[in-house]
């Protein structure tokens, strides 16, 4: 049996735990600990990618036969996922080892490491259950993350995180319970055989309290509010983190429910999907619209996140696999893209010591590796041919319009333009000419190899949109035939 | 013969050059190298596959992209002679953005689908953004707003033909997209509504910038309309009488030599819309002459202009003044150009007019709009001679009369615009049958068109002469229509305003539109 999908999940979790009791040589070389431990859990979240390329892997926990045990499953879709999301924890980790001060360290690592175990055991769950602890263990390490600097800010930020976070969890929870008490099983796959069997108000108001539930983890209009704040006084790592995967696994977690647990057919008789769309589109116009006026860099980079979340959702709720290709892609694009600006405004803003745009006014100069990463990634987003984001913003605006849905397409021109005008803004106000006076070095090479290498895959998988694609195509179908697939491999229930 | 894929990849070097060599002496000669390929490039359409694995690239060269691809080159290999001494020293990555422009326009030249003609008519904008940026920032970034708002009508335009079409692949469109067509590509084209950015880009881009925004990358509009609204005459035909007249006022009454210039170029643009939308083959090979004719004068003016900025650090016509002596390269180079845009026999603008006129002939209330701008623009390019290069004004006469010509490599440029000004002029054949115009039955130098063109000369002189008083250069503000479209921005600041209050950053506030929303969302689902 393939061990790939727990060890994922136990890697990282050893990691922390091992950090976290109180051996002196293991305080002593937490770094060592952790940097290893990343570097595997990296690797095998490639390993586990190439896997599930040849064959896709059902595992269950302790042996326990489906439907009653727990399961995982790795198809090119979670692997995808993981391997994505590792991407970005590795960079981040490298980033810390250079960003996080002494003092609290070891504990920040441990965090870390749990929010990795969470996000990977997210993408990787097969059943309902699971996926409510994993959230709760990505959430709670998050929101502690958050409040990691212990300034009033990030306190206050951390506070509304967990307030709009918790209740978002309690939906959860509500409609997992209503679906439990209707059929009595949690396993996705299985549920989705018995989708029929649940009356229909419990299954509607269960599709609601979901989108409700996630609307909040993945900060879709109107339950973003938590995001600016947190994202902006979270540490930099974790705000790329936040920005880059977490929001990201939540869209994943929800499709998965919507795609794979109630059926497609199911969303679309009811109209849900009509209601996600005009979500997505309301996430992406209202988030472009605040992040041109934000006078915080981090801030601003927070709100573009909820702008390009609201993109992906709006292909996403396309229902069709084409849409899936493209929203997968975006995802991945703007991931990276936002890795790389939030690790390059936190070394920025680490040097001159504000977030604020005027006051980073004129660093480029100072800062040139950084200052490059900062404008890959802000050019990605915004859609500048030749970068990744431009590929996958194609993609979308085909996939809506081809569905019949020009407005929304209309949508992500405006919010292009959009973000055109307040990353231009920024990049012309940290290039702008600086006084004598100010002189920032450029940061250590821990700190911008992380950056420049996410600025080249922005490039590189722009140029080459085949490397991502070949993989998301893939991804997109496992998503899309998940149950077929489930079905083939265990042989009905 | 050189195959397409090598002159794509020549051009893709020049992107890299200031990361190749520092010797800044190279440059001129790969650009250079580009023009030698552009010129003998194969004719044929092949697939780049590799080129953005899996979407591929249709690389279409035939008659019409043979003849873009040849001004391209030439154009870019002249700026770049004359910017070996025009930018400063330490700006060696310019050539590289200068690469990148030409490659994009190259791309947009060549491509025979759709998704490369959009990502590379994107890149032409991103380029210039690059190019102006390093003095102009605001500037450089308003035009690059503008043109990727104009690209966001193509892209949808593009995605709602392939809806109806079912294929990506460049060709004539219909029905009512043609007007999102129209508005998306014309926004590049600077058409008359859409070409408010015209102006403040050309006026505050670096000279050799202006000379290809305004000798090149305007056309791609023109371009475009070929491609796509092969039909579209009527609308072509007032469009561009809208656009010579409206342009050729604005002109007259500027004070900045290069604000001037921009005018014209809507202006001179409204001639070519004129030639394309007259629907018979004279008008339409005369808008393409044309085309190529007003890219070379043009640019001359503007480089010249450049020059005299380069010199005497202005080009507020009140300043200028005493140049024919201090400058005679520049000033008979500018002289040449000058001609060539009034439409003065040899020179090649008499040439690419004449077709036009022959073109548009049949229709009386044109031919007389035209003998109007014809006198305006003979008005206003007396007005730049006069103002800029032969008046003796006695407060700037030490400084402007103790100026040195510029370097080699500028005049050098100069020089060879203007020769092409003539020989074009003179051997009208040169190019018109040797691309893919047909050979004209016109006899350009019968003595009675010849005998016009001169009293047209005079008479405009003489106007010049009465009313040089009221033309003397003046400072004003002279407002556009972008008037009205800044009247819209307080409606979106407002909506930001709006929409930043209702964040009030009260918990209370954000749980209770939390539980609002699930009500809603649970009413509406249910």
């Amino acid at each position: 049996m393939n061990h790939l999908p727990v060890l994922l999940i136990i890697n990282p979790l050893l990691a922390a735990f091992s950090l976290s009791l109180s051996i002196p040589p293991a305080r002593k070389n937490y770094k060592i600990i952790i940097g290893v431990s990343a570097v595997i859990q990296f690797a095998l979240s490639m390993a586990a990618l190439l896997t599930s390329l040849q064959q896709p892997v059902h595992y269950h926990v302790g042996g326990w036969p489906v439907p009653l045990g727990i399961t995982l499953i790795l198809d090119v879709s979670s692997g995808f996922m993981a391997a994505f999301t590792s991407i970005l924890f590795t960079a981040a980790v490298l980033y810390s080892f250079a960003y996080i001060g002494r003092g609290k360290a070891r504990y920040y690592y441990v965090l870390l490491m749990i929010l990795w175990a969470g996000l990977t055991g997210m993408v990787l769950t097969g059943d309902l259950f699971n996926m409510i602890v994993f959230i709760e263990i990505a959430s709670v390490t998050a929101y502690s993350l958050v409040a990691f600097d212990e300034t009033s800010f990030s306190l206050e930020a951390s506070i509304k995180y967990m307030m709009l976070g918790t209740v978002g969890t309690i939906l959860i929870i509500l409609a997992t319970g209503i679906i439990y008490s209707s059929v009595g099983s949690l396993n996705i796959a299985d549920l989705y055989n018995r989708i029929q069997g649940i009356p229909e108000k419990p299954l509607k108001i269960s599709i609601a309290l979901f989108v409700a539930g996630f609307g909040v983890k993945t900060a879709l209009v109107p339950m973003h509010t938590w995001l600016a704040d947190a994202h902006s006084s979270a540490p930099a790592p974790i705000s790329a983190i936040l920005s880059g995967a977490f929001v990201k696994v939540g869209v994943f977690a929800l499709f998965k429910l919507m795609y794979n647990m109630y059926g497609w057919s199911v969303l679309t008789s009811l109209g849900t999907d009509q209601l996600l769309i005009n979500i997505g589109a309301a996430t992406a116009l209202i988030g472009g619209i605040m992040a041109a006026n934000q006078a915080d860099l981090k801030r601003m980079l927070a709100y573009s996140t909820i702008s390009q979340v609201g993109l992906i959702v709006m292909v996403l709720s396309l229902g069709t696999l084409q849409g899936l290709t493209a929203g997968f892609f975006h995802m991945f694009n703007h991931g990276i893209a936002k890795g790389a600006l939030f690790l390059s405004v936190g070394s920025m803003a680490k040097r001159a010591k504000t977030n604020r745009i005027t006051g980073l006014s004129g660093i480029g100069h100072d800062m040139p590796l950084s200052y490059f990463g900062f404008t890959v990634g802000a050019l990605a987003i915004v859609g500048i041919p030749l970068l990744n984001g431009f590929m996958s913003k194609w993609l979308i605006c085909s996939n809506l319009i081809q569905n019949g849905h020009t407005l929304h397409g209309i949508v992500l021109i405006i919010v292009s333009i959009i973000g055109a005008f307040y990353y231009f803004r920024v990049l012309e106000r940290l290039a702008s000419p600086a006084g004598p006076d100010k002189k920032h070095r450029e940061t250590s090479y821990g700190m911008f190899v992380p950056v420049v290498t996410l600025a080249g895959l922005c490039i590189i998988t722009g140029l080459l949109p085949y490397i991502p694609l070949v993989v998301i195509e893939r991804a997109s179908l496992d998503f899309f035939s998940y149950n077929s697939i489930i079905t083939g491999i265990i042989g009905g229930f | 013969m050189i195959k397409p894929a090598v002159l794509l990849a020549l051009s893709a070097v020049t992107i890299l050059l200031p990361v190749l060599t520092r010797k800044r002496i190279l440059y001129p000669f790969v650009f250079g190298a580009v023009f030698a390929a552009g010129i003998f490039v194969a004719k044929e359409t092949v697939l780049i596959p590799y080129w953005l694995y899996p979407f591929g690239w249709q690389v279409r060269i035939d008659a019409l992209s043979y003849f873009f691809i040849v001004l391209l080159t030439f154009l870019v290999f002249m700026v770049a002679l004359y910017s070996y001494a025009y930018i400063d020293k330490s700006d060696n990555s310019y050539f590289g953005w200068l690469g990148l422009l030409l490659t994009a326009c190259l791309g947009v030249i060549v491509s025979a689908d759709f998704l490369n003609f959009f990502l590379f008519w994107d890149l032409v904008a991103f380029a210039l953004y690059l190019l102006i940026r390093k003095n102009q920032p605001e500037v450089a970034r308003r035009y690059f707003i503008i043109q990727f708002s104009g690209a966001g009508i193509l892209l949808l335009a593009i995605m709602l033909n392939y809806v109806n079409t079912g294929h990506l692949l460049l060709g004539p469109v219909s029905g009512s997209l043609k007007i999102l067509f129209i508005l998306g590509i014309g926004v590049k084209g600077a058409i008359w509504g859409l070409h408010f950015w015209l102006p403040e880009a050309h006026t505050k881009a670096p000279s050799s910038i202006s000379c290809l925004l305004s000798g090149f990358v305007v056309k791609l509009g023109i371009y475009g309309f070929i491609r796509l609204l092969p039909d579209s005459n009527r609308f072509f035909l007032v469009l561009g009488v809208l656009m010579a007249l409206y342009g050729v006022v604005f002109a007259l009454f500027q004070h900045d030599a290069k604000t001037l210039l921009a005018y014209h170029t809507i202006s001179q643009l409204g001639y070519i819309i004129m030639g394309l939308g007259s629907g018979n083959i004279t008008g339409q090979t005369g808008a393409l002459y044309h085309l190529f004719n007003h890219a070379v004068f043009k640019g001359l003016l503007f480089l010249a202009v450049g020059a005299v900025g380069y010199r005497l650090g202005t080009r507020d016509l009140r300043k200028m003044g005493y140049l024919y002596k201090s400058m005679p390269v520049t000033t008979i180079t500018c002289l040449v150009a000058a001609l060539s845009i009034a439409g003065i026999a040899p020179f090649n603008g008499y040439i690419s007019k004449t077709l036009i006129k022959e073109g548009l002939y049949d229709i009386n209330l044109i031919k007389n709009l035209i003998t109007v701008v014809n006198y305006g623009t003979l008005l206003s390019f007396s007005k730049l001679m006069y103002y800029g290069f032969f008046n003796r004004p006695e407060e700037f006469k030490e400084k402007n009369a103790s100026l040195k010509e510029v370097p080699v490599s500028m005049s050098a440029a100069m020089m060879v615009l203007a020769l092409v000004c003539l020989f074009t002029g003179l051997m009208p054949g040169l190019l018109l049958n040797n691309t893919l115009l047909p050979e004209i039955p016109i006899n350009f130098w019968s003595i009675s068109k010849l005998w016009s063109n001169t009293l047209t000369l005079a008479a405009g002189l003489l106007i010049f002469y009465f009313a040089r008083k009221v033309l003397r250069p003046k400072y004003k503000v002279i407002n556009d229509i972008d008037y009205f479209y800044r009247l819209i921005l307080p409606a979106f600041s407002r909506t930001e305003t709006i929409l930043k209050g209702l964040h009030t950053g009260n918990l209370n506030h954000y749980l209770i539109w939390y539980f609002t929303f699930l009500t809603v969302i649970v009413l509406l689902i249910i």
